[in-house]
């Protein structure tokens, strides 16, 4: 179970944070949310798409890393197989909170990330953050700062009917067949068609570029498949 | 040969904003829709019950179901739910979903042969169960319109009509005139050429819709048209309704329209978001208007033991319907067509059916019209014996022994077709091929249902009709799994539409 606390120097200063990503850190995840922010870095590697959050039914925009929910084919022998993981992946064991005007910083005290021996430290003797928590800091304040600004894209986007259904039957080589559902994706049609004010609008708050990002990522779903064939064919 | 430009339809309730969303959405640009509307009557404004082709009629209207369900005080409804119908003391469903594999496989000889201690309607369907736990037929994932278990809505009538109005004149082009008709004149051919009004503005067009309720302005005042009761079939001939607030603000919503047998009828139980709507529908020939407000404050419980006639609506039903409810350029939707007692919620759904026929076949000129009208007629007497041998069902089955209940099983009072139908299904389990046509009001699932579920029995004889049992075991076990799953994951009826109501729905 996760076990969010504030962090804070008297507590954790000794503590280490086993940092690489691995099954029994949790890392085997199927999809992960993502922020607009990162799409720059992320279209070089994942297909982009978004999924309805259960609670609200809002879009999110995440990345696909595997074929079911457990399946992350990112991950090989505890190394992250691409050149950029997600904020929400590089974040780990970390969460950030609202406090009033603030955010707090909270940590995952029951993670197995969490060591005495083996690790990159949170705090120097003399309770300064070192380089790694300041770059933990850095990502949950971009995602803290991105969440926002996603839901927003994504709501504008399913006002315009920019956003559309997307189904993955795929077989792989040894004809095991996979049917993925719940995933959206921007319609490259739509978007072609959009004109006037609301392409204007779109382009003035920086969606444009977002929603061509996520249509280019599109092609990254056929590197999945060949990853996981790879797999398959005892490959890697 | 005139062509059809203009239809004018006259009469502001529900049926005539949906008869004038249906067409104008479907014929926008090519046909110019005009609503008038007394300013002076009132809708009937109790039909409360749908089913569930609602859906994709506002969805061709172009109304967002989250609006609507905010606008309406809608809830969802999963199932009829019918009380003490059998013997006084006993329930059924008659849920939405057709029975499991219905296109492939009849599974009601093989639950019959199978005692397995659940009823026809939860070994053929997990939406019963659905409804027990007043659950929702959907998630906040799935989008406006589409469902995990199939539904229709309950919704205030008198909240829906303005809705319908506020879309189709702001939205659809639809052209509303508040006036009162005060002649009606023909052309030489007897055919309507424009309506005079109180306002001193001459309404002329194509195409007149009638949609005055029971009034019957058009085809029943001005034409004439035959009215053929069904009052020697069905009995009920009065209503007594009245609302009634929820014990809590967060009492569960029924996903059912609930139906509990009277001595004389029966009394509709029907939940919205903030209030419940109730009525009373029994015959006057077996009981009293003190006698069913009695038995309608008995329902009620302790709140509802001082009620008086004050505060109940009283609402006179006339059952039957128009032998030809389309006249020259005249035809009939909604009550002026037709109304048989509430039981089944018939009345909107038959407005909608009507509308749509009327939207898909728009007459492009008279000589079009003189078969569309033709077609429209058989099509909708068709459609109404069907209603009456179905809503008949409900009554022939009951083993009640009041004398309400005693006079309904007296074949002198069934149709024909009805009595067909049951001899049929002592021997032969009742199946497609039973009914005449494919887009049925009640499918043959409906009546399987009913039958079944009143404690109705087939006896095959030497035709055991069951040569697939591995395939109908599948199934019966699949629904059972299903039953689990989707239970589990359903809300509250009452906790998705809070949702709906703070976050909307998406369209994908």
């Amino acid at each position: 179970m996760v076990n969010q606390v504030p962090l804070s120097h008297e507590v954790h200063s000794g503590l280490r944070i086993m940092t690489h990503p691995s099954a029994r850190f949790g890392s085997q995840v199927g999809f992960v949310g993502v922020i607009p922010r990162e799409y720059t870095r992320l279209v070089a590697h994942y297909p982009i798409f978004f999924r309805k959050n259960a609670e609200n039914g809002r879009f999110e925009p995440g990345v696909l890393l595997g074929f079911n929910s457990s399946e992350n084919l990112f991950l090989i022998d505890e190394r992250w197989d691409a050149a950029y993981a997600p904020l929400h992946i590089q974040r780990q064991p970390f969460l950030i909170a609202q406090a009033g005007e603030d955010h707090v910083v909270t940590l995952d005290i029951d993670s197995p990330r969490v060591q005495r021996e083996q690790g990159e430290l949170m705090f120097h003797d003399d309770g300064r953050a070192t380089d790694y928590l300041q770059r933990i800091t850095s990502v949950l304040t971009d995602l803290a700062e991105g969440t926002r600004p996603a839901y927003d894209y994504a709501a504008k986007l399913a006002e315009y009917d920019l956003i559309e259904s997307i189904r993955i039957d795929v077989q792989f080589v040894d004809h095991s067949e996979v049917k993925l559902e719940g995933l959206y994706a921007v319609s490259a049609e739509k978007l072609q068609a959009l004109a006037g004010d609301k392409l204007v609008e779109l382009r003035d708050l920086g969606y444009l570029t977002w929603a061509y990002y996520q249509l280019a990522s599109m092609s990254h779903v056929a590197g999945l498949v060949a990853r996981k064939n790879r797999l398959i064919s005892g490959l890697k | 040969m005139s062509p059809t430009r203009s239809v004018v339809i006259v009469g502001g309730g529900t049926a005539g904003w949906l008869t004038a969303g249906l067409i104008a959405a479907n014929h926008k640009g090519h046909l110019s829709v005009t609503l008038v509307e007394s300013p002076n009557v009132k809708s009937i404004g109790v039909g409360e019950g749908t089913w569930p082709t609602i859906r994709n009629t506002l969805k061709k209207i172009g109304i967002s179901e989250a609006d609507f369900l905010k606008a309406c005080d809608g809830t969802f409804k999963q199932a009829s739910k019918f009380v003490n119908w059998t013997t006084g003391d006993d329930h059924y469903y008659h849920p939405f979903m057709l029975p499991k594999a219905y296109d492939q496989i009849n599974l009601a000889p093989y639950w019959q042969a199978q005692p397995n201690g659940l009823s026809f309607a939860d070994t053929v369907s997990y939406q019963p169960a659905a409804c027990a736990q007043d659950l929702a037929p959907k998630t906040m994932t799935v989008p406006e319109y589409a469902a995990i278990t199939n539904y229709a809505y309950h919704l205030d009538a008198g909240k829906f009509a303005p809705f319908l109005q506020k879309h189709c004149v702001e939205n659809l082009g639809v052209r509303h005139v508040l006036a009162d008709v005060t002649r009606i004149e023909n052309d030489g051919d007897g055919y309507i050429a424009r309506l005079q009004t109180d306002v001193g503005e001459a309404i002329a067009g194509d195409l007149f819709i009638d949609c005055t309720g029971f009034l019957s302005l058009l085809i029943g005042k001005h034409y004439g048209a035959a009215f053929t009761s069904c009052a020697d079939q069905l009995f009920i001939d009065t209503a007594l309704a009245i609302q009634v607030p929820y014990e809590r603000e967060d009492a569960p919503i029924a996903s059912v329209t609930k139906s509990t047998a009277q001595r004389a009828g029966w009394i509709w139980d029907i939940g919205l978001t903030h209030r419940r709507g109730l009525g009373h529908v029994f015959s006057s020939r077996f009981t009293t208007d003190d006698e069913a407000l009695a038995d309608l404050k008995a329902y009620i419980g302790p709140s509802g033991a001082h009620l008086t006639f004050d505060e109940v609506r009283k609402i006179p039903i006339r059952s039957g319907h128009r032998q030809t409810p389309w006249v020259k350029n005249c035809v009939a939707v909604g009550l002026s067509s037709g109304f048989v007692e509430p039981l089944e919620a018939s009345s909107i759904v038959m407005a909608e059916l009507s509308a749509q026929m009327i939207a898909d076949q728009m007459p492009v000129n008279r000589a079009a019209m003189a078969v569309v009208a033709k077609r429209f007629n058989t099509t909708l007497n068709y459609r109404w014996a069907r209603i009456i041998d179905f809503l008949k069902l409900h009554y022939v089955l009951s083993q009640r022994e009041e004398p309400f209940w005693v006079a309904n099983r007296d074949p002198s009072t069934m149709p024909e077709s009805l009595k067909d139908l049951l001899s049929l299904w002592k021997y032969h389990f009742p199946w497609h091929d039973d009914l005449d046509h494919r887009d049925e009001i009640f499918p043959t699932a409906s009546f399987q249902y009913v039958y079944y579920g009143m404690g109705g029995r087939t006896d095959p004889g030497a035709f055991p009709k069951t040569p697939d049992w591995p395939k109908a075991v599948g199934h019966f076990q699949e629904v059972a799994r299903a039953r689990q799953a989707v239970t589990g994951q359903l809300p509250t009826n009452r906790n998705l539409l809070s949702k709906i109501s703070q976050y909307g729905l998406q369209k994908v």
